[in-house]
């Protein structure tokens, strides 16, 4: 009697186990793969005759920013993909290791430790935010590793006074280089004329904050307040009450997609319909739409580096974008994440173009940080991708900057990708 | 004056989300004497399962929220009856510990198979703001803080009014006198960290109406959960929805009047004063936890 009890007990156990993990796989839309990676065995690696060169990656793998970190490092893949099926850089294959973040800075220093120490790898792509960024570059100067910074925007990674150094190669935009784009359609065609300026705090969001106050009062235009959330804040009731009762005009919102999606969404909710400018080359439309609902995000306005799934003609290796769109698309990864994705591509790319140049027996650190200074690659996402000087930064790209946003319901250009122009 | 108003509103209903979720925890925390690390788990799977029932399967919220609800009740069980059972006579720091696993592993496998991408379940309406005066309020933002009342009443009303409600309350008064009177205490055990989990879940559901659905969620919300559970006295369901919304509230009157980045500061100063005055809680008891 005690067995069948205990026989029928075991039976309703794994009737139970079994119909949780059918509903978390059903909690996938059929056209998402179940995983977020490629199975080790398909890895094109083993296909490539000569020794693999091993290149880390710092990225927030989990945690609040686990979505973005996770698109960039698929995006890196894909690239990783294309170079090896090409036969690697000249017979050697790209052997990417990816080292998670959490977007924490003292796990992004343990993380690099890691990779140079026990991977040994030879350059090092990270760290998304600029907090876990500028954790990692003392450690990248002091190791003589390059680092190719694909997303952190606080002015200190590349500053010559600050932490600017010939092992630290920026891709990516800093906030200043944004807001001279912006400069010349903020106020009069954009008509933000007394924005709010709402930012994470973090390094990333206050530095944002400041270019942003600077730039208004510089044009004798006062900002309506200036406000910081917590990035692991979901309710921003407070915040959006201090904007309703400042009379600011409209906003310029410095987080994660995610969280600006919920921003937007909330700020809909109570019927602030204030128009919302998110700069960062980060906060992707898609992710707002998909999340805020349409209707919540007209008016949304994002600066973005990756306009290449809008129109893959108006990057600087349209080739290049289309076949990273179709494969983005081919392996089922959502679209919301691509402009972030593509930041994966490029770094990869731009330090693989750097290799070519040297003979596949002489790859170093030293002599992968020496190609990346003379390097000059067409980017998906980041122009055409050269390391110089402008202004107080050194070995710093130029990436042209657009703008994107949510006009009458469609994903529209607002402005075509334009170059940053230094002030001297 | 509208703008200290629309403060308070602000604070009760961020509180409101804070009760939900930390009503659940103290039941767990004060009856079994589980630091149950994994509730924030529960509350993320909460909102999974009703982003499966709701927008995967499309079945409407007034049934897919409590089926949510069930399957975590059920995967509660499981925990109890695979995980937990074996180590209840141990030391409570290897309960504590255990959870602690499942606190890490929960949110990873999740990460696994669902990949770290956002989801959202829609709200099951959208409605203009109500406006009185300077003061608005979401409509669904209210809706969900008055579903909340509604499910911690109910749950207080189960734990007063039913045997099992009460055998629950004899068996973590004393164990074996509540065997002695013929109660199972194993069944109840396991009952006991079911419904926890339900409640955890229950939070999972409606905020995933109003939040991202994705895999940290539960990390997060967990340490103010503790916060506020131990604020309003380990155990007590009054003191745990007083001390939701005394959080609530104190962090909508620092982000307002001083800076949104010291809101959580002002409000963990004021959880370590109201402790150096009453360490057992605002309604905790003194020497115990009332069962």
């Amino acid at each position: 009697m005690k067995s069948t009890a205990r026989k029928r007990y075991y039976h309703m156990v794994f009737v139970v186990l079994l119909s949780v993990s059918l509903l978390c796989l059903g909690c996938t839309p059929a056209e998402e793969p179940i995983e977020g990676e490629q199975p080790d065995t398909e890895s094109p690696v083993e296909e490539v005759a000569g020794e693999p060169i091993k290149i880390g990656m710092i990225q927030p793998i989990t945690g609040p920013i686990a979505a973005s970190g996770t698109a960039l490092r698929d995006g890196a893949r894909i690239y990783a993909e294309y170079i090896n099926d090409q036969g690697g850089i000249n017979g050697r294959p790209i052997d990417l290791i990816v080292e998670d973040s959490a977007n924490d800075p003292a796990m992004a220093a343990s993380a690099f430790n890691k990779l140079i120490s026990r991977d040994k790898v030879l350059a090092v792509i990270g760290a998304w935010g600029s907090s876990p960024t500028l954790a990692v570059v003392p450690l990248a100067k002091q190791n003589e590793i390059p680092l190719v910074v694909d997303t952190a925007s606080n002015y200190k990674v590349t500053d010559k006074n600050e932490e600017g150094s010939p092992w630290i190669f920026r891709v990516t935009a800093p906030t200043i280089m944004e807001s001279r784009v912006l400069s010349a359609i903020l106020i009069d065609d954009l008509g933000l004329k007394n924005p709010y300026i709402l930012s994470v705090n973090n390094d990333w969001g206050r530095g944002t904050a400041d270019v942003f106050t600077a730039y208004y009062e510089g044009e004798g235009y006062p900002v309506g307040g200036v406000d910081y959330l917590d990035q692991a804040e979901t309710n921003y009731q407070v915040n959006l009450t201090k904007i309703l009762s400042s009379g600011a005009d409209s906003i310029i919102l410095t987080a994660d997609a995610a969280q600006a999606a919920l921003v937007v969404e909330q700020a809909s909710g109570l019927g602030l319909d204030l128009p919302i400018l998110a700069p960062g080359l980060s906060c992707s439309m898609y992710k707002i739409t998909k999340l805020a609902g349409m209707e919540a995000a007209e008016g949304f306005m994002q600066t973005a580096a990756y306009i290449g799934s809008v129109d893959p003609m108006m990057t600087a290796d349209p080739e290049g974008a289309r076949y990273f769109n179709e494969t983005w698309e081919a392996k089922g990864y959502d679209v919301i994440e691509i402009q972030e994705a593509a930041k994966g591509w490029d770094s990869l790319m731009v330090l693989c173009e750097a290799m070519k140049t040297i003979d596949s027996d002489k790859i170093s650190s030293a002599s992968i940080r020496d190609a990346l200074e003379n390097v000059e690659a067409p980017g998906i996402c980041f122009g055409n991708i050269k390391f110089e000087e402008w202004e107080n930064f050194i070995f710093q790209n130029v990436p042209p900057v657009s703008v994107v946003g949510v006009i009458d319901g469609k994903y529209s250009v607002i402005l075509e990708p334009t170059k940053p122009i230094p002030e001297n | 004056m509208n703008i200290f108003l629309q403060t308070i509103i602000n604070g009760v209903i961020v509180g409101g989300t804070y009760a939900l979720m930390a009503v659940g925890l103290t039941f767990v925390l004060g009856f079994m004497d589980l630091v149950n690390f994994a509730h924030g788990e529960l509350y993320m799977l909460g909102a999974y399962f009703t982003y499966f029932f709701v927008v995967t399967i499309a079945l409407p919220h007034i049934i897919g929220i409590p089926l949510a609800i069930l399957v975590a009740m059920l995967l509660g069980l499981l925990i109890e009856r695979f995980l937990l059972r074996p180590v209840w006579d141990k030391d409570i720091l290897i309960r504590m510990l255990l959870t602690v696993g499942l606190m890490i592993l929960i949110p990873n496998v999740i990460t696994v198979m669902l990949t770290a991408v956002p989801k959202k379940v829609p709200p099951p309406f959208t409605m203009s703001p109500f406006i009185l005066g300077n003061v608005r309020v979401a409509p669904i933002q209210l809706l969900i803080v008055l579903v909340s009342v509604f499910i911690i009443v109910l749950f207080h009303l189960f734990m007063q009014r039913t045997r099992l409600g009460k055998a629950m309350r004899a068996t973590f008064q004393d164990k074996e006198v509540a065997m002695a009177m013929g109660i199972d205490t194993k069944k109840i055990y396991a009952y006991t960290f079911s419904i926890g989990c339900g409640m955890a879940a229950a939070g999972g559901a409606m905020l995933s109406m109003i939040y991202n659905v994705f895999p940290a969620m539960g990390a997060i919300t967990t340490t103010k959960a503790f916060a506020v559970v131990i604020l309003g006295g380990l155990g007590n369901f009054a003191g745990a929805i007083l001390g939701a919304l005394i959080v609530g509230v104190s962090e909508s009157i620092a982000g307002t009047y001083i800076s949104s980045g010291y809101k959580d500061a002002v409000a963990f100063i004021l959880l370590v004063l109201i402790l150096m005055v009453k360490p057992s809680g605002i309604m905790g008891k003194k020497g115990g936890i009332e069962k």
